[in-house]
């Protein structure tokens, strides 16, 4: 049984899935001010594919709608934070999966971009659901430490495709995102 | 909060000067340094923090400063307007220039300034944060030298380096620098040995917001209060001042400022133009000023 589900994983790695990613909540990290939390915001609301960016001024917290349809780049969120002086403390992303199996520690493709899941349970994806960025500056220090000793793959270290992805048929280099749910 | 004592006190000269002062006033700095318990603010009026301007992001200021000349006996003022530019993240770049009537009988332009800051640590958490930051100005003035007291904002050319942390604890802000001064200014012939050219500045600043309590809107208006230390001991002459300012700040739809301060001061041996002054400025924020605009 275990063997029929090792090669069914891996044949899942090797698909690309779609999800319609909707939303995202992101916390901000290093600030208490609300000319600090414009900052974000206006950087976070420059981005093409944010339609909407609604802050927690208290909580240095923005909800992000995203356009429909339209690429989604996490790497841009986090830049566009640190760009305007701080960091990321928090970024869950909100997506409608269409029957999507997940397993610990594996990596599967949805809408083209890797995604790695980490100390979850293995399950499938169906309906709206929350996924959480633990890469490196996407979620504290401690939180990054926590997680990236959840698996023994090396591409946690950089967020990049190792030789642990692309024995998988993911291309050297490309990017992982590692999340958790 | 004794880590926060510790970076506050950091630095021999510091300490020495702590203990020149009397101890109320001692007293009174450390109590504000402490007492901040609630939401601290590192926009101050009178130092820069170790944090940056936005990266794409302008400001605009104008500064006016007043004061009773010690020759003239009369109020003079300077007009100091200055942008800064956020290059990247870690790196911003600021212009300015003064004008004033300190030097003269009417207001007129005598000097500009350069200054650039680079931050090197960066190591944020929720509502909490250690940076600190490289800066060096230069900055060239027309004015003759009277005094001892050495600055490059408008009355001395020369050059200046030094480093900024700043620490953000449970919202308790507080942030110290210490940078070398070294003034190229001409002095008066045959007087020249007797001023100093060398400086070593240090300041250790708090903030403290006191409205609003809690936020609810970008254009609810914020008061902050502001106490900072300002000190100075040259080099090559022994002498020294070390001012407190206390300051008032409103911050009007999260991106104007206006301030208000007054500087006096505490200590000092120099022979200096004013021991005290107001500073009233007013500084606009144009986020993503120079970034690509969305369609």
């Amino acid at each position: 049984m275990k063997k029929i589900l090792l090669f069914v994983s891996i044949l899942f790695a090797g698909v690309t899935a779609s999800a319609q990613f909707k939303s995202a909540s992101l916390q901000a990290a290093g600030l208490t001010c609300a000319m600090c939390t414009k900052a974000i915001n206006t950087a976070l609301d420059q981005l093409p594919f944010v339609a909407e960016v609604n802050p927690d001024i208290n909580n240095s917290a923005f909800i992000i709608t995203f356009k429909e349809g339209a690429e989604i780049d996490f790497d841009a969120l986090k830049n566009a934070v640190e760009d305007a002086g701080f960091s990321v403390a928090k970024l869950a992303v909100t997506a409608s999966f269409n029957n999507l199996p997940v397993r610990n520690d594996t990596h599967v493709q949805v809408n083209g971009k890797t995604f790695h899941f980490l100390k979850i349970d293995n399950q499938t994806l169906n309906g709206e659901k929350t996924i959480t960025l633990v890469d490196k500056d996407f979620v504290s220090a401690k939180e990054y430490k926590k997680y990236s000793a959840a698996t023994k793959m090396a591409c946690v270290q950089t967020g990049k495709a190792a030789d642990c992805c692309t024995r998988e048929g993911i291309p050297g280099n490309a990017r992982v995102y590692h999340v958790t749910i | 909060m004794v880590c926060c004592l510790v970076i506050l006190l950091n630095g021999y000269v510091v300490v020495q000067q702590f203990f020149q002062m009397k101890s109320t006033t001692l007293s009174i700095v450390l109590l504000l340094a402490i007492g901040v318990a609630g939401n601290a603010q590192e926009l101050y009026v009178y130092t820069d923090p170790a944090s940056n301007v936005p990266a794409r992001s302008l400001t605009a200021k104008v500064s006016g400063k007043w004061l009773e000349g010690y020759h003239s006996k009369r109020t003079e003022w300077r007009f100091m307007p200055e942008v800064q530019v956020g290059l990247s993240k870690k790196w911003m770049l600021r212009a300015n220039a003064t004008f004033s009537d300190m030097y003269s009988s009417n207001v007129r332009w005598e000097s500009i300034r350069l200054y650039t800051k680079y931050r090197f640590l960066s190591q944020d958490d929720l509502h909490r944060h250690f940076r600190m930051a490289a800066f060096a100005e230069a900055a060239h003035s027309v004015n003759p030298v009277f005094y001892d007291e050495l600055n490059l904002d408008g009355d001395q050319s020369g050059l200046r380096g030094g480093l900024i942390a700043t620490q953000l604890i449970n919202k308790l802000a507080v942030s110290v620098s210490g940078s070398y001064l070294y003034v190229t200014s001409e002095r008066p012939k045959y007087f020249a040995d007797a001023y100093p050219y060398q400086a070593l500045n240090y300041t250790a600043s708090a903030g403290y917001l006191l409205f609003p309590g809690k936020y609810t809107s970008y254009r609810q208006t914020n008061l902050n209060i502001y106490a900072e230390l300002l000190g100075q001991k040259t080099l090559d002459k022994n002498r020294f001042y070390v001012d407190l300012a206390p300051a008032v700040q409103l911050i009007f739809n999260s991106n104007a400022k206006l301030n208000a301060g007054y500087r006096f001061q505490l200590n000092g041996n120099m022979h200096r133009m004013a021991k005290k002054q107001w500073l009233v400025s007013f500084e606009y924020v144009f986020l993503n000023a120079l970034g690509k605009k969305k369609k």
